[in-house]
């Protein structure tokens, strides 16, 4: 199938391309990646009046560490992050989670700026920044903000940002030295979206667990933050029945729904395994 | 009952004309290695014209390439169009050498004496003549070095048949529910094998078309007759991804009802692997008491099994 028919706008600075979101009010989609855009649109799922094309904004591709926090531009690429050293040294969880997004083809192309912004549940991107508690910087007509991840997502594929704000760059804490980490997913084939994803990481000091950090993909109509299970971790540690119980409180805390590819049910319970098999190697996988 | 026209230009350049149109089971190669093999000259030699038309074409029924038809009935017409316009050049060139044509031969791509040093005839030099001084031609010979064979089968019941035994091995995840295929190995017997790297090709497509309808593809529809597998995000086919090795062997039994003795397999494990796939896993679940009795079997599915009959344990 083909599009639509659609204004084709390419600026070459992020003010130009929010004064062009702001001149269509809400009727102008991002072009980021477009590998799931373009779909949409050839489906005609989406109409837009405008495709706002960001690729030539160079401004907008770069990984950079500053203070403790890695700064992604909104447009860097999927396959750029998958070989980041600073990823590989200060985020393998995202790193690792990379490599379940699509295929080659689709990470040389897709962003992750705009794997979050297009806040599909089931991505894997949306799920790390969750867990990690990161943020986004996103600039408007009347300036730039910072949304922490807690409150971007709203529901499926819809975040809180408005219309024509851009997402400018992604924020995560460097994952402390010594944390344990995985990214657990399961899909029908390789590369589809999750049908359940876990990101997970751990930071201990000997036996305890001084702070957990995992996030659900793919159960619910946004990325899941398990916090009452991450409070199991930093209460009773490590050992076999905390995880296991950590894993059981999961499967409580996600709201699925059901569709062609898997029932709530079958998604509640590959939560709790996937979680209890991310805590399991995240304990044996430390960052450098 | 497939038709098949050989022919060869002034230049001696072989054209094969054929009654089915593929859609990529690779009919230009094996029609131009039939022919090529045949007349005894290279396969680049041979140009294979692989569309059909009921308008132009000889036998105005033939319906296509399925059922893996082409595999026994065309590559038989196609053997046998050959075969009649290598009579009819051998006759035509024991003619030209002043003797019958017992006395001479076919090959090397060209017309020999069994018995002295006379100057054999090439395919070339037969089609030069042929075309240009049809007067060389024996009486009562038609110009034009062309054949047309149409081959059916005339017996009653005398269909060809392909045999596939296949074995499987599978680890079922009783957590997540997920299908590893271990181990996969399949044989055939499709009679004479024409081209083994065609016939692997139709194996591992053969195999992942079974695989598709045994794990993933279904026309699924809600409750309301609402269709929900109507894109490619939807409806799952397996891709390279997805493909287990397969471990190929063959037993060759030629027919006796075909030209070549093949008797074609391009569908072979597509039926087969939803079969041995189900038994694998119905294997590997017994322990629970499950025998799969649906496809396909999607980890959802075999996921509420397993969880019923831990319920019932």
């Amino acid at each position: 199938m083909k599009p639509a028919k659609f204004d084709y706008h390419a600026p070459a600075s992020v003010d130009e391309a929010v004064e062009l979101l702001a001149r269509y009010g809400g009727d102008a989609k991002v072009l980021a990646g477009g590998q799931s855009l373009v779909p949409l649109l050839n489906f005609r799922l989406a109409r837009p009046a405008a495709l706002v094309d960001v690729n030539r904004i160079a401004a907008l591709s770069y990984v950079r560490e500053v203070d403790g926090t890695v700064a992604f531009g909104a447009m860097t690429r999927q396959r750029t992050i998958e070989f980041s050293p600073v990823v590989a040294s200060r985020l393998p969880l995202l790193r690792e989670a990379t490599r379940w997004v699509g295929h080659l083809p689709i990470r040389s192309r897709g962003t992750i700026g705009g794997s979050i912004a297009h806040a599909d549940p089931s991505a894997e991107y949306p799920a790390v920044l969750t867990a990690l508690g990161g943020e986004v910087e996103v600039q408007g007509p009347r300036g730039r903000r910072t949304v922490k991840a807690a409150d971007l997502f709203e529901t499926y594929l819809t975040t809180t940002l408005a219309p024509e704000e851009l997402v400018v760059e992604v924020r995560l804490p460097a994952m402390p030295a010594g944390s344990g980490y995985a990214f657990e997913e399961f899909a029908r084939r390789h590369g589809d979206f999750a049908i359940v994803g876990i990101a997970a990481m751990l930071v201990r000091d000997g036996a305890r667990c001084t702070s957990a950090r995992l996030a659900a993909a793919g159960a619910g109509p946004v990325p899941v933050r398990l916090r009452a299970a991450e409070e199991i971790l930093e209460r009773d540690g490590l050992g076999d029945a905390a995880i296991e119980a950590a894993a059981a409180r999961a499967a409580e805390l996600v709201a699925p729904d059901s569709d062609i590819h898997a029932s709530a049910e079958y998604r509640r319970h590959l939560t709790s395994v996937l979680t209890g098999r991310a805590l399991r190697r995240a304990l044996k996988t430390p960052r450098p | 009952m497939d038709s098949a026209t050989v022919k060869i230009d002034p230049l001696g350049r072989v054209i094969a004309i054929l009654g089915t149109t593929p859609q990529g089971q690779g009919h230009q190669t094996i029609v131009s290695q039939i022919v090529a093999s045949e007349l005894g000259v290279e396969p680049r030699d041979v140009t294979v014209v692989d569309e059909m038309d009921t308008f132009t074409r000889v036998w105005s029924i033939s319906s296509g390439t399925y059922s893996s038809r082409f595999g026994s009935v065309g590559t038989s017409a196609v053997a046998l169009a050959a075969r009649k316009l290598k009579s009819k050049l051998t006759e035509y060139a024991a003619h030209l050498m002043g003797v019958t044509p017992a006395e001479v031969e076919f090959r090397d791509g060209g017309v020999h004496r069994t018995s002295g040093k006379a100057a054999p005839y090439s395919i070339k030099d037969l089609a030069g003549r042929a075309h240009w001084n049809t007067e060389s031609l024996p009486e009562g010979m038609e110009p034009a070095l062309s054949a047309t064979a149409v081959f059916g089968f005339t017996v009653a019941k005398a269909d060809t048949y392909g045999f596939i035994a296949e074995v499987m091995a599978v680890e079922v995840d009783p957590d997540t529910a997920a299908i590893t295929i271990v181990k996969y190995v399949t044989v055939h017997d499709a009679g004479t094998i024409i081209n083994p790297m065609i016939v692997e090709g139709q194996i591992y497509g053969g195999a992942l078309h079974g695989l598709g309808g045994a794990l993933y593809e279904e026309l699924a529809y809600d409750d309301d007759g609402q269709f929900l597998s109507g894109t490619f995000m939807d409806y799952l086919v397996p891709t390279a991804s997805e493909a287990p090795d397969i471990d190929i062997a063959h037993v060759v039994s030629p027919s006796p009802l075909t030209t070549l003795g093949s008797k074609g397999l391009g569908e072979s494990s597509s039926m087969t692997v939803p079969a041995v796939i189900a038994n694998a896993v119905s294997d590997a679940l017994k322990p629970l008491g499950i025998g799969i009795t649906e496809l396909p079997m999607t980890p959802s599915r075999l996921h509420a099994l397993i969880k019923n009959a831990r319920k019932t344990r």
